[in-house]
């Protein structure tokens, strides 16, 4: 799982290559932890090379995604393949995070 | 391990081996010096003894040539009187010892009637003096070579040395003098004949060195002690030509030109020089030496220099040996600690080194590794027993986490259950339940997010409030949104679980259900094609309080099969990142035996997941949970 961050604004921009499954996962929750201290809460993330997400990697979009909320930002993931939306569609995630 | 050649040994043999070259380049230097100057010393003593022979014969020449020459004016006064002549001639013979024969030869037809005179005295064999006319047709004197060579230059003149076999059988030389009248012409030629035999004897005790000779030629290169060399007679200009060899030709053509020098040559295998010097006769001397005897003390000198050297190598040698040995001994020490620690005798005492040098930071590093060892394997022991504790602990927890769940599958005209758990690692985050109360099936499947300890605890509580609130609430969607609230609360951690529940009616076959966020479940038709149950996704469990759940309602044929399974089933994958997938497991499903039991089909499609993945690890746990009606 290759993660690039950027930032433009007052927006993070975080682009997602390959797999998110459990031998990555903790490499990628350690990859984001700083996006959940920043100060600066819109995170938009570029989803057209994920090829696909575990729970584990469910789990910690959610995580991400309530601290997003409670900070009053909002996280969108973009571009999502049809093999990952569905892992999104299928345990419901797709209602509680914004999927465009 | 034997050692081929010690440490102490090797650098002992360096050492001498350097001190060895330096030895050599000394004595080497010196030996070039000392020769150089022996050398030196050795030709300039040679020249000096060279010019007190040379002073010698000329002396003794000398008082050769003055006796005739004081005979001259006698002769001159008393031409006339040939008795007196006679006595003249036999008193020089007396007199002078070299003299052995002499004359006054007068030339021809000096006396009337007289073609030859020349009264002649002589030692005979008994050493007395004997007197007689030499001169006679058979004898002519005028063509010999004494007479004619000083007559037609009206000079005095020593002969060539010539050998007489007539009488005395010596070497000889005649010293021939003109006597000269009013008007300048020579009338008569006075004599000595002498003997060379002394010089024999005079040069034959000359000898600077043990191999060394004089050798006394004439100017046509007669050698005149050449008894000395065993000869009657030889020439040395002739004999030095024969030999071909440049340097003795460049020595024999110095010294036939009256020079005098120095030079050197090989005589046989000897490297030796001769030095070489004219006498006033025109005569030539030359001292020839061996150089080997000329060194032959200062090679003693350095065979003396030599031995001492190599004794003192030699001794070198032992004394590095020992000290380097004994500062070394150490580390043979430190190899037979190493061994023993190696052993695993960690307390194996280290040799103590006194010096501040390597050998100690070796010690003390060998210490610090000692040390370290210890610690290490102390730490070890503690986390291998540690990691046991762990391990037994976790068989543990897997024992209870299996004992969770139900494993007596109802096996009846009504019900055909049977459910199947294969965790990834000792425990897992996935679970079943199913239990039958009043005809009515109650049954879940859940995943929880992640895999192992964390998600094991949480599996169990999934299962715990599954039970408990299944039994007080009927209701599907009543059910979910309780156990969803009952998992959210507190749950920091954002670990949900995706759960299947449902409720059949066993005697209608009507069934209530509700997702929260699981794989869809499969329906088989005894009579049709098996599907994927359109059920709405809802949200996993534990993510969000108050989330509003919503069941659905299907009836279900008699001879209906459900399959319910984890993702663990669908993702599983083979090494070439391929799943298992949907579409494959409806195609399996497709073509089973609608027949056989529920453990045949439950345990049938593990082993098709099984063979599928090719012996790529298992990454998630896998269920699957199969119930016929």
């Amino acid at each position: 799982m290759d993660v690039k961050i950027t930032k433009q604004d007052a927006k993070t921009f975080v682009q997602l290559t390959g797999r998110l499954d459990t031998t990555n996962a903790e490499q990628f929750q350690s990859d984001i932890t700083p996006l959940m201290e920043d100060a600066n809460p819109d995170i938009e993330f570029d989803c057209t090379d994920m090829e696909y997400t575990s729970s584990q990697g469910l789990r910690l979009f959610l995580m991400l995604q309530k601290t997003v909320s409670s900070k009053g930002g909002n996280m969108v993931l973009k571009n999502m393949k049809t093999q990952v939306k569905e892992v999104f569609d299928i345990t419901g995630f797709s209602n509680i995070i914004k999927i465009v | 391990m034997g050692i081929k050649k010690s440490f102490s040994a090797r650098l002992s043999m360096n050492i001498i081996l350097l001190t060895s070259v330096l030895f050599i380049t000394t004595i080497a230097v010196a030996s070039y010096s000392s020769h150089t100057i022996l050398a030196e010393e050795a030709q300039t003593s040679s020249e000096r003894m060279l010019k007190i022979i040379a002073k010698d014969v000329e002396n003794q020449l000398g008082s050769v040539e003055s006796s005739v020459q004081s005979l001259a004016w006698v002769v001159k006064e008393n031409r006339m009187d040939k008795e007196y002549l006679y006595h003249t001639v036999s008193k020089i013979v007396s007199e002078n010892a070299h003299i052995v024969g002499s004359t006054v030869a007068f030339a021809p037809d000096y006396f009337k009637g007289e073609h030859y005179f020349s009264p002649y005295a002589y030692l005979d064999s008994d050493g007395k003096v004997r007197t007689k006319q030499l001169g006679n047709e058979f004898y002519d004197y005028f063509s010999m070579e004494w007479y004619k060579n000083s007559s037609e230059s009206g000079k005095p003149h020593w002969s060539e040395p010539y050998f007489d076999d007539g009488g005395g059988e010596m070497l000889m030389s005649t010293y021939s003098f003109p006597l000269k009248d009013e008007a300048g012409r020579t009338y008569a030629i006075i004599t000595a004949d002498i003997s060379l035999e002394w010089m024999n004897e005079m040069l034959e005790g000359v000898h600077p060195y043990p191999n060394s000779h004089v050798i006394l030629v004439s100017k046509k290169g007669n050698v005149i002690n050449s008894r000395q060399f065993g000869r009657k007679t030889s020439n040395f200009y002739e004999w030095a030509d024969s030999l071909d060899d440049e340097e003795v030709s460049a020595i024999a053509n110095g010294m036939a030109s009256g020079e005098s020098g120095m030079g050197r040559f090989m005589q046989g295998w000897e490297l030796s020089f001769a030095i070489y010097d004219s006498l006033n006769n025109g005569w030539s001397a030359a001292i020839v030496c061996h150089y080997k005897d000329v060194l032959a003390r200062t090679s003693k000198l350095h065979l003396i220099l030599i031995m001492i050297g190599l004794i003192g190598l030699l001794i070198l040698f032992i004394i590095c040996y020992f000290i380097i040995r004994r500062h070394t001994r150490p580390l043979t020490e430190f190899t037979q600690s190493a061994i023993s620690i190696a052993k695993g005798n960690f307390q194996t005492e280290l040799p103590e080194i006194k010096t501040e040098d390597e050998i100690r930071q070796l010690r003390d590093s060998f210490d610090y590794m000692q040390h370290s060892l210890i610690s290490y394997i102390n730490d070890l022991k503690t986390t291998t027993q540690q990691n046991e504790r762990f391990e037994s602990e976790l068989n543990i927890a897997s024992n209870i986490q299996q004992g969770m769940l139900p494993k007596d599958f109802p096996h009846t005209d009504t019900i055909d259950l049977f459910a199947t758990l294969k965790p990834a690692r000792e425990v897992g985050g996935d679970l079943y339940d199913f239990y039958v109360k009043n005809n009515y099936l109650y049954f879940a499947i859940g995943d929880v997010s992640g895999k192992g300890m964390p998600a094991s605890l949480f599996m169990a509580i999934t299962r715990a409030a599954f039970r408990f609130i299944s039994i007080l609430e009927p209701d599907m969607a009543k059910l979910m949104f309780v156990l969803n609230n009952a998992l959210s609360d507190n749950n920091a951690t954002g670990m949900f679980v995706t759960l299947f529940a449902g409720r059949i009616n066993l005697e209608t076959g009507e069934m209530d259900y509700c997702n929260g966020g699981h794989n869809p479940i499969v329906v088989v038709p005894p009579a049709d094609k098996p599907y994927y149950l359109n059920a709405k996704a809802n949200l996993a469990l534990g993510i969000m309080e108050n989330f509003k759940f919503e069941a659905e309602h299907i009836t279900l044929e008699k001879g209906t099969q459900l399959l319910l399974y984890t993702d663990g089933v669908t993702e599983a994958e083979r090494a070439d990142k391929v799943q298992y997938g949907e579409q494959r497991l409806l195609s399996y499903l497709e073509k089973q035996d609608k027949a056989a039991s529920a453990e045949t089909e439950c345990n049938a499609l593990m082993d098709d997941v099984h063979a599928f993945v090719e012996g790529n690890e298992q990454n998630d746990d896998i269920t699957i949970m199969t119930i016929k009606i």
